[in-house]
C-alpha cells in the first residue's frame, strides 16, 4: 500500500522531533538534574538546546546541583506546600489513584515498567507520551517508503490523541499551580516552556 | 488559539536535536533499587534494574484491547480500575455494583489507636478500596471505628512522605532535598557507628510514639547496644498500670469483664471513645447493659459520650476520684456489705485494718471535696456491692492523669477487692498476656542492652521502671535542656511530641537545638511538627504495607495472635523498620549484623508464627494460616479466679512452706496454701491481693526488695539501680488520697483545665485524614454556662488562658524547677494562649475543658485547614483549581479559617483548633512519672 500518511503533529521528521521534546522535558520533569545530566545540558549534547531554552544553569557546578535539587524538592517532593506531580492527585484528591491502575496499562502499551507510585507522574507522563510519538514517526517514516506500516500511523495516532487526553492535559494545571509556587528560576523557566509546549500540543491532538 | 507555528517550529527543531540523547525508553526514573539514568546510554529503569530487556516498541494488540470503552476518544473518561473514594464524585456513581469484582481480600491489623483491631482489606488493581472490621479478630469481633475506617486517607494521603529527605540550612528552617536511601542509610551509620564507637552507646536514643512492632525495635536497640529507648506510656497510662501492679504484680492491665457485669462503675474512662480497648471494650460494655442489664455510672468532670451513654453521670471536682471511691469503700464497709471471705483469704490486711483505713473517708467528707451528693455516693456503693461478684470498676486517664492520679487508681481498684469482684466472671479481671501469645516466639533476640540513661530511667521516680518499663517521657526534654543528659543521635518513630508533650514551647525549644541533640533521625509517614526539627526524614511505610504480629489484651481473657500484612506494595519509597533496619545494621557493623541473618522480613515472619497450630479444616498452619484468616486465637480457658488454680504434685516437688503459708521453690514464690491444698494464689510477694504493699514503700525508699521480689515469683521486678540512690520518694504502703495544693484556693477567675479525645481522633495522628477532620477539626474551651455567667462570657467569646505550675510539684519535685517561669498571683506562669469558648452544661464549673489532637502547624494541609499553602496562593495542594474535580479537598473544606487571627473574623466551627499542650506543664506523678494532663490550674479573661 502506498500513499499519503499523515499525522496531526507532522510529518515524520516534525515526529522525530516532538518525540525528542517530549522526552527532554520528561527527563527534566522525572527527578532532579543529577551531575552527569547537567553536564550533558552546560557542556555537553544538549548545551545548545538548553541555552536556546535560555535555562538558568551558569554557577560552579557543585552549587547549581545542589540548588536544584533543593528547588526540585520544594516544588514537587515536599515535604510541605509543594505541588504533587502525580495526576492521582489532581484528578482524585488523593495519592495512587484509579489514574495509576490506567497509567499501568498504558505503561504495557508502550513496554515500559515503571514504579507504581510514579507512573502517574507528570515526568512518566511526558516520556510515554514521547515514545508514542517517537514509534509514530517510525511508523509514518515507514508507511511514507510504501510498505504496510500505514494501518499503524492511524492506531498510533489514536493512542497518541487518547493518551495525551487521559494523562498528559491535566499538566497545564499542574503547571499554573507551580509556577505560582516556586522562585526557582530554572524551574519557573521549565515551567513556562512547559506550558508554551503543552498548549501547541493541546492544539495539534484536538482535545477539547 | 491559532498555533504559532515559529514557536513550533523551534521546539521540533530542539527536539531533534536533544533527541539523540535518549536512547531506550524512560529516563530518569528514580528508584532506589536502581541505578539512576545515564545520559545517551539511558535504557529503561526496568532494564537496568536487571529485569531483563522488554519487547521495544509499542503493543498495538494490547492497545486494541483497552483503547474503547472506557476510554473516549479526544476528552477526559473513565479510567479503567477501581472504584473512587467516596466523595461527591462517587457518589454521582452510586451504586456502583462492580466495586467489589475481583477484589482480593486481605487480613491485616489497624493501628490508627492502639487497640489494633483487626481488619480486612479488599484490594483490586493493586489499590486497597476499603477496609473494615475482620469478624475473625477474637477481641474486636468485626468491628471497626470512624478511625479505622479513615484508613484509607490514611495511606493515600497526598502530602505522604515518599523519599528519604535531608535537611539543608538551618534545622526547623524547612528546606530539604531529596537523598536516597543508601545516602540516608550511610550517613546514619556513620553517625551511630561513631556513637558506638563513642564508648556512650546510651547516647543515642530511640524515642517512638504508637509502636507495635516491639521486637524489630528492641532488636535493633539491643543489638546496638542502647537501652535508652523512650516512649510515652507515662504521658498515657502509667498511674493505671502502677495502681494495678502494687495489688497483683503480674499485670499492669485490668480486663474489666463488662460483658458479663451488673454494675459498672466508671472513673473517669472513656471508653466509648478512646479507651486503650476502644471498639472491644466499648462493644462488651453494651452488651453488659443490654443483654446482661448492667448498669453503667460514670464520674468524670466532662459528659464524654461515655458519660452521656451511661446510666447515671457524676461530675466531680477535677481529680477526686479516689476520694468519692474511698467514701465508697467506706459505705461498703461499715454497713458490712463487704465480702468477708475474699477479703480475709485472699488479701493481705484484715478487715480491722481495712475499717481503721477507710474510717475517716465519709461520703460526707467526699462531698465536700468532690461535689458529689454523699447520698449517692452511699447509694452507688450498695448497688454496686450489691451486684457483686458480677460487678467491676474501671479507670483512665480521667482519674490517672493526675498528681494523686496513683492514689486515685489505688482507691478505685480496692472497691472490687472489698466486694470480692477480683478475677470474677463479670468482675475485675486481668490476664498475664499483654499482647501476643507466647505460644509464637521471634527468632532469636540479642541480650538486653544494659547501658544506663536518666533518660529512660530517671532516678526521682521510683515506680516507673520497677516491674516494667514504663519510663517517664515528660521529663525527657527538660532534662536535656538542663543538662543532665546528652544525645548525640536522636532517632524518632512514629512522633509528634511537640503536639502530644506538655510544654510545646520547650519541646521545640530542644528538637531545635544542636547542642543538645546531635544528630535527628526521624521515622514517620508523614511530615509533622518532629520532623520539622530533623535532619533526616525516612518515609516509613503504614500500617496497611507491613509486616507484624501483634495482639492486645483480651477481653476474652485468653490470648491470641494477629496479623498485620502489607496489603499493597509500599507508596513511593516507604520502608518499614523491618525492612531497613537490617540493612542499617550491616553498615554500622560491629557484630549487630549478626542479628539480622533472614533472608527478608517474609522469611522473619514464616519463623515468628512458625508455632501457630494448624486448622484442621484448611489444613494451613503458621503464616499461611494468619495470612488466610488474619487471626489465631487459643482454646485456653478464660483468666478467671487464677489465685484458686491448683498447683500439681510436679509443680510442688522440691518445694517448701513458709509460717504464711507460701509455697516456695529455690528460693521463689510458687503459691499459696489454700485450706491445706496448694494452689497459685497472686503473684505477689504474700501470693494475696497487697492492699498493703510493703514493697512500693520499701522500693520508695531505696531499699532493698530482693526478697519481696523473690516471693513474689516475678523475676523482672527490679530493686531500683544504684544510680537512684539519694532520691527517696514517701510512697504510703495502704491506699489514700489527697487533693493537690494547687487545688485548695482557686481563685474566682482561676479553673482547673482538663483534656479529652474525640471518638474520631487519636492525639497526634489522625488530624490530617480528611474523613476525621470534617467531623472534628477544632477544640474551642468547653465551659460550664454558669461560670461563663460569673466571668461576663458568652457562647463563642474569646479568652485568653494563662496556665501555672503546680505548687504541688514545687513542692515534692524540686528538681523540676523552673527558674524561666516567672512568679504571677503567687503561682508560676507557664504560657498563654488565647481560644474561644463554647458554653454547655456538660464540664464542671470550675473545670474548663479542651480537647488534644487539634492546633497543627507543620501536619498536612488538611490538619492545618489551609486550602491555601503559604507559597500557592489559591488553593490547596493538589485540587484543581478550574474544574474544582475533588470538591472533599477544595470547596468542601468548609472548615477553612480565613479570619487571618482576626478574633473579630474568626467564625466559629473553622479552623483546625489550637494545642493544648502549649498550656499543659511537666507535672509527672511523683510516684510513677504519669503526666498529669487534667489538673492544670488555669486562669481566664475575657478578650
Amino acid at each position: 500500500m502506498t500513499g499519503h500518511h499523515d499525522s496531526p503533529a507532522g510529518d515524520a521528521e516534525d515526529l522525530e522531533g516532538l518525540a525528542g521534546f517530549y522526552r527532554l522535558l520528561s527527563r527534566l520533569w522525572v527527578s532532579e538534574l543529577d551531575a552527569e545530566w547537567l553536564e550533558t545540558l552546560v557542556d555537553g549534547s544538549l548545551a545548545d538546546v538548553a541555552e536556546e531554552l535560555e535555562f538558568p544553569l551558569d554557577g560552579p557546578r557543585e552549587e547549581v546541583l545542589e540548588q536544584l535539587a533543593i528547588e526540585y524538592c520544594g516544588l514537587v517532593i515536599g515535604p510541605k506546600n509543594h505541588v504533587p506531580p502525580h495526576q492521582s492527585v489532581w484528578v482524585e484528591g488523593q495519592l495512587h489513584g484509579q489514574t495509576v491502575v490506567s497509567m499501568q496499562q498504558f505503561l504495557e502499551v508502550v513496554r515500559e515498567e515503571v514504579d507504581a507510585t510514579m507512573s502517574d507522574h507528570l515526568g512518566v507522563q511526558l516520556g510515554v507520551m514521547g515514545i508514542i510519538v517517537e514509534s509514530l514517526a517510525e511508523s509514518l517514516a515507514i508507511a511514507e517508503t510504501g510498505t504496510e506500516k500505514g494501518g499503524d500511523v492511524t492506531e498510533l495516532t489514536e493512542l497518541a490523541r487518547v493518551f495525551f487526553a487521559t494523562h498528559v492535559m491535566w499538566i497545564t494545571r499542574f503547571l499554573a499551580r507551580a509556577g505560582a509556587a516556586t522562585d526557582s528560576k530554572f524551574y519557573l523557566r521549565l515551567i513556562a516552556v512547559t506550558s508554551e509546549f503543552l498548549a501547541e500540543e493541546h492544539e495539534v491532538w484536538g482535545v477539547d | 488559539m491559532n498555533r504559532d507555528v515559529s514557536s513550533r517550529r523551534r521546539f521540533l527543531t530542539l527536539g531533534l536535536s536533544a533527541g539523540a540523547a535518549f536512547a531506550g525508553g524512560l529516563v530518569g526514573c528514580r528508584d532506589s533499587k536502581k541505578e539512576p539514568s545515564r545520559p545517551d546510554g539511558g535504557g529503561s529503569a526496568a532494564q537496568e534494574a536487571g529485569a531483563g530487556p522488554l519487547p521495544q516498541g509499542i503493543d498495538l494488540e494490547k492497545w486494541n484491547r483497552i483503547k474503547g470503552e472506557p476510554y473516549r476518544r479526544g476528552s477526559f473518561g473513565l479510567m479503567p480500575g477501581a472504584c473512587a473514594l467516596p466523595g461527591p464524585q462517587a457518589k454521582r456513581n452510586w451504586p456502583d455494583r462492580d466495586k467489589y469484582k475481583d477484589v482480593e481480600t486481605i487480613p491485616g491489623m489497624c493501628q490508627l489507636c492502639s487497640t489494633v483491631c483487626g481488619i480486612v482489606g479488599y484490594v483490586k488493581d493493586g489499590r486497597l478500596i476499603k477496609v473494615e472490621g475482620n469478624p475473625k479478630d477474637p477481641n474486636s469481633r468485626g468491628h471497626l471505628c470512624a478511625r479505622g475506617q479513615a484508613a484509607l486517607n490514611h495511606l493515600y494521603h497526598p502530602e505522604r512522605l515518599l523519599y528519604p529527605l535531608k535537611r539543608v540550612g538551618a534545622r526547623g528552617e524547612g528546606r530539604w532535598k531529596r537523598i536516597s536511601w543508601d545516602e540516608a542509610l550511610d550517613e546514619i551509620a556513620e553517625k551511630l557507628k561513631a556513637v558506638r564507637q563513642s564508648g556512650h552507646p546510651e547516647e543515642f536514643a530511640f524515642h517512638q510514639g504508637r509502636q507495635r512492632s516491639k521486637d524489630a525495635l528492641k532488636r535493633f536497640l539491643d543489638a546496638f547496644g542502647t537501652s535508652t529507648q523512650l516512649s510515652h506510656r507515662s504521658l498515657c497510662s502509667g498511674n493505671r498500670r502502677a495502681a494495678n501492679l502494687s495489688y497483683l504484680w503480674e499485670s499492669d492491665w485490668d480486663l474489666n469483664d463488662v460483658e458479663h457485669s451488673k454494675y459498672i462503675l466508671n472513673f473517669g474512662s472513656n471508653a466509648f471513645e478512646a479507651h486503650q480497648g476502644h471498639v472491644p471494650f466499648a462493644n462488651r460494655i453494651q452488651n453488659g447493659r443490654f443483654r446482661n442489664g448492667a448498669k453503667l455510672v460514670t464520674f468524670d468532670v466532662r459528659l464524654s459520650n461515655t458519660a452521656g451513654s451511661s446510666d447515671e453521670w457524676f461530675a466531680p471536682f477535677p481529680g477526686t476520684d479516689g476520694a468519692v471511691a474511698l467514701a465508697m469503700g467506706h459505705t461498703i464497709l461499715s454497713e458490712n456489705r463487704h465480702d468477708e471471705s475474699f477479703l480475709e483469704t485472699w488479701t493481705n490486711v484484715s478487715i480491722e485494718e481495712l475499717r481503721e483505713l477507710y474510717e475517716p473517708y465519709t461520703a460526707d467528707w467526699a462531698e465536700r471535696i468532690s461535689g458529689v451528693p454523699a447520698s449517692d455516693i452511699r447509694r452507688i456503693a450498695r448497688e454496686f456491692a450489691g451486684a457483686a461478684p458480677a460487678a467491676t470498676t474501671m479507670c483512665n486517664r480521667g482519674s490517672s492523669a493526675h498528681i494523686n492520679g496513683f492514689y486515685n487508681d489505688r482507691a478505685i481498684n480496692l472497691l472490687n477487692a472489698l466486694v470480692g469482684s477480683v478475677g470474677q466472671k463479670g468482675g475485675w479481671c486481668w490476664s498475664p498476656w499483654g499482647g501476643l501469645d507466647p505460644v509464637v516466639q521471634t527468632p532469636p533476640m540479642p541480650p538486653a542492652a544494659q547501658t544506663t540513661s536518666i533518660l529512660e530511667d530517671p532516678p526521682e521516680y521510683p515506680l516507673a521502671n520497677v516491674w516494667r518499663r514504663m519510663r517517664v517521657g515528660e521529663i525527657v526534654y527538660l532534662y536535656l535542656l538542663q543538662g543532665r543528659a546528652r544525645l548525640q543521635a536522636y532517632m524518632t518513630y512514629n512522633l509528634d511530641s511537640p503536639v502530644t508533650w506538655p510544654e510545646e514551647s520547650l519541646t521545640q525549644q530542644v528538637l531545635g537545638d544542636e547542642s543538645l541533640i546531635e544528630f535527628h533521625v526521624c521515622i514517620n509517614a508523614f511530615y509533622n511538627e518532629t520532623a520539622h526539627f530533623a535532619d533526616i526524614v525516612l518515609p516509613w511505610t503504614t500500617y496497611l504495607e507491613r509486616w507484624d504480629l501483634d495482639a492486645r489484651a483480651s477481653y476474652n481473657l485468653r490470648p491470641y495472635v494477629g496479623l498485620r500484612t502489607p496489603m499493597i506494595e509500599p507508596l513511593g519509597e516507604s520502608r518499614d523498620v523491618r525492612d531497613f533496619f537490617p540493612e542499617l545494621a550491616r553498615r554500622i557493623g560491629g557484630g549487630m549484623e549478626k542479628w539480622y541473618p533472614e533472608q527478608d522480613v517474609r522469611d522473619y515472619m514464616q519463623q515468628w508464627a512458625a508455632a501457630v497450630p494448624e486448622n484442621p479444616q484448611t489444613g494451613k498452619s503458621g503464616l499461611d494460616r494468619l495470612l488466610d484468616e488474619g487471626v489465631w486465637e487459643s482454646d485456653l480457658e478464660p483468666f478467671y479466679q487464677p489465685f484458686l488454680r491448683p498447683l500439681s504434685a510436679e509443680d510442688m516437688e522440691g518445694s517448701e512452706v513458709d509460717s504464711g503459708g507460701v509455697i516456695l521453690k529455690d528460693g521463689h514464690g510458687i503459691g499459696i496454701m489454700l485450706d491445706g491444698k496448694p494452689v497459685r494464689g497472686f503473684k505477689t510477694p504474700s501470693r494475696k491481693f497487697e492492699i498493703r504493699s510493703a514493697f512500693i514503700h520499701k522500693i520508695g525508699r531505696n531499699e532493698d526488695c530482693s526478697e519481696l521480689i523473690a516471693r513474689s515469683g516475678m523475676p523482672r521486678t527490679k530493686n531500683r539501680p544504684a544510680e537512684h540512690r539519694g532520691h527517696d520518694v514517701e510512697i504510703s504502703e495502704m491506699p489514700t488520697w489527697f487533693l493537690p495544693r494547687e487545688m485548695e484556693d482557686l481563685a474566682d477567675d482561676e479553673l482547673i483545665m482538663t483534656s479529652f479525645k474525640w471518638n474520631v481522633h487519636n492525639h497526634g495522628r489522625t488530624m490530617n485524614l480528611k474523613w476525621l477532620a470534617e467531623i472534628v477539626h477544632s477544640n474551642p474551651a468547653w465551659l460550664n454556662p454558669k461560670t461563663a455567667h460569673q466571668l461576663g462570657l458568652g457562647d463563642g467569646d474569646w479568652v485568653e488562658l494563662t496556665s501555672y505550675y503546680s505548687r504541688e510539684l514545687e513542692h515534692r519535685s524540686p528538681h523540676l524547677k523552673r527558674a524561666d517561669l516567672v512568679e504571677e498571683r503567687g503561682r508560676r506562669k507557664v504560657a498563654t494562649m488565647r481560644v474561644p469558648i463554647v458554653t454547655m452544661e456538660g464540664i464542671h464549673p470550675q473545670a474548663l475543658a479542651m480537647s488534644n489532637s487539634c492546633g497543627h502547624t507543620h501536619y498536612t494541609s488538611v490538619a492545618q485547614a489551609k486550602r491555601t499553602p503559604a507559597k500557592t496562593a489559591g488553593h490547596l495542594v493538589g485540587s484543581d483549581s478550574q474544574k474544582f474535580v475533588d470538591a472533599d479537598w477544595e470547596r468542601n473544606m468548609w472548615w477553612e479559617d480565613t479570619s487571618s487571627g482576626d478574633h473579630s473574623d474568626w467564625t466559629p466551627n473553622t479552623g483546625n483548633g489550637w494545642n493544648q499542650n502549649r498550656l499543659i506543664p511537666i507535672a509527672p506523678d511523683p510516684v510513677s512519672g504519669q503526666q498529669s494532663y487534667h489538673d492544670t490550674v488555669i486562669s481566664i479573661r475575657k478578650l
